[in-house]
């Protein structure tokens, strides 16, 4: 099922909204039910949890719709969120939206460094000096070293044309 | 330094084991790859070491997991060259491996490849290197599944970026007998490694063997990795070499009392767990790098060491060995072993 509102992702949560003893459901991605809805609740799992969240006037159950699943290799939100591993490559190209909180938290980054594949090493090389080019600039900024900071910004902005 | 300190130091460091995880991008990984997909990833595999013009080529043989018996299982595994994982698959397993069993390349492991390399002592620059140009050859004729902010992508999300596991597997009897482990594995883990003891579970070691690697493989390159854990495990080699010197020195009536102690037990025993044979055997080591059992032979105690583990594939398959026989017969062998030396010694003599 896709999303409704950006009719683009997997949509992964079911959200049922009470309003006034009136019941609406609506499928969302996580990108857009965190955007509409449930903003300002902050949550890592999205599918174990059943929210049940009081508004004033409103009371939103949010679902997760374990039925969402990977083109590529069948995988669902439910299943992957369950056994924490991807089952293809594309896996983490759908379900980022669960894969990016967890990659930061087991490994503190979310910019590879090193050895990357041939048909990329062009473009790695410069995401990665960009990478080291801004630790060394906040680090020069940190040292109230500006003139150091200009020049690696401009070195920055010359990687990104 | 002189041939002691030298000796001591392959000693504590066993063995070095560089790792590489990499999967196809034109095929569901392994737990998701239905058994046609599987054998195409074996073919794609093997036909990028076999089929190309490199030396290589000669150095390996292809394995099919099926094709191989339970013991031929439990040897591959005992030296390593498998894991638990690759063994209990049913189908679409196999592993290459090469002459000098030093390197091997598990198929439809976790991961379509998993390229590893180990040496014994600590040698992590050149077992990365291997393990590198292993992966540049393979990569010369498949396309790698890859993402430009994670990396080569992996089944599990805590092998992303670099897929390097880079470990180091450490004796450390003398800091576990003086209770000075707990504090080394503070250590490891602040730096940002982990530390487990053999047979996986925890901290928990067997023979006082610990392996030590990096936690987290995105976001820094391999010879960073490399150089934090070759750091960590200097450090603590140099620790436990200090300890040892320093029991040496103190000529401490209740340590000597434990190696021999164990080392009696070893001896005289008639049924023996293979656990406590382990951490027996691991003493009795010690005890001969503080030349305090010239009865003993390092060699022999090694190659026990090597014989009387528990059956890794029982282990793996969570059917217990059948303990009372096993332990009676362990203990004999082991009696047989150190006796037999003993004898030889005298004759030498
Ligand atoms: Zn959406
Ligand atoms: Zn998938």
């Amino acid at each position: 099922m896709i999303c409704v509102k950006c009719k683009k992702k997997p949509a992964v949560l079911q959200l049922t909204i009470i309003k006034n003893g009136q019941k609406s459901e609506l499928n969302l991605c996580e990108d857009c039910a965190k955007e509409s809805v449930i903003n300002s609740y902050m949550f890592e799992n999205l599918i174990t949890a059943l929210f049940h969240i009081a508004n004033e006037d409103e009371t939103v159950l949010v679902k997760a719709d374990h039925s969402a699943r990977c083109e590529k290799c069948g995988m669902s939100y439910g299943e992957l969120n369950k056994y924490g591993k991807a089952g293809c490559d594309q896996c983490y190209r759908e379900f980022s939206q669960l894969f990016t909180p967890v990659v930061k938290k087991i490994h503190g980054k979310s910019q590879h460094m090193g050895k990357s594949i041939h048909s990329r090493q062009e473009v790695m090389r410069s995401k990665q000096e960009i990478v080291i080019l801004k630790e060394k600039l906040e680090e020069a900024v940190r040292n109230e070293n500006y003139e150091k900071a200009a020049e690696y910004r401009d070195l920055i902005k010359s990687y990104k044309q | 330094m002189n041939i002691q300190t030298k000796r001591r130091l392959v000693d504590i460091a066993v063995s070095t084991r560089v790792r590489l995880a990499r999967n196809l991008k034109s095929k569901p990984f392994p737990n998701r790859a239905d058994e046609e997909a599987l054998k195409s990833v074996c073919k794609d595999v093997s036909e990028a070491i076999f089929e190309s013009n490199s030396y290589i080529a000669e150095e390996f043989k292809f394995i099919d997991m099926n094709a191989i018996g339970d013991s031929e299982k439990e040897r591959l595994m005992a030296a390593h060259l498998i894991s638990p994982n690759l063994a209990l698959r049913s189908h679409g397993a196999a592993v290459m491996v090469n002459k000098n069993e030093q390197i091997s390349i598990l198929v439809n492991e976790e991961d379509h490849i998993r390229i590893q390399c180990i040496l014994p002592g600590l040698a992590l620059e050149d077992a990365f290197e291997t393990a590198n140009k292993i992966d540049d050859l393979i990569e010369s004729s498949v396309e790698y599944a890859f993402d430009d902010e994670w990396g080569y992508l992996t089944a599990c999300p805590t092998n992303l970026g670099t897929g390097a596991r880079m470990s180091v597997m450490l004796h450390l009897p003398a800091l576990t007998l003086t209770n000075n482990i707990d504090k080394m594995l503070h250590t490891v883990t602040r730096c940002g490694l982990t530390i487990r003891g053999i047979y996986g579970e925890g901290t928990e070691s067997m023979g006082d063997l610990y392996q030590i690697s990096n936690q987290k493989s995105l976001g820094v390159k391999e010879e960073e990795i490399l150089l934090s854990v070759k750091s960590v495990a200097r450090g603590i080699i140099k620790r436990e070499r200090e300890v040892r010197e320093d029991l040496v020195e103190k000529n401490d009536i209740a340590i000597q009392d434990k190696i021999m102690r164990a080392y009696g037990t070893l001896l005289y025993a008639q049924k023996i767990e293979a656990k406590e044979a382990m951490h027996l055997l691991s003493v009795a080591k010690l005890g001969v790098d503080m030349d305090l059992l010239p009865e003993a032979n390092i060699e022999t105690i090694d190659k026990v060491i090597g014989n009387i583990y528990p059956s890794l594939l029982r282990y793996a398959k969570g059917i217990p060995d059948e303990a009372n026989i096993v332990d009676i017969r362990r203990a004999e062998y082991i009696r047989r072993m150190l006796r037999k030396n003993d004898c030889g010694m005298q004759e030498v003599k």
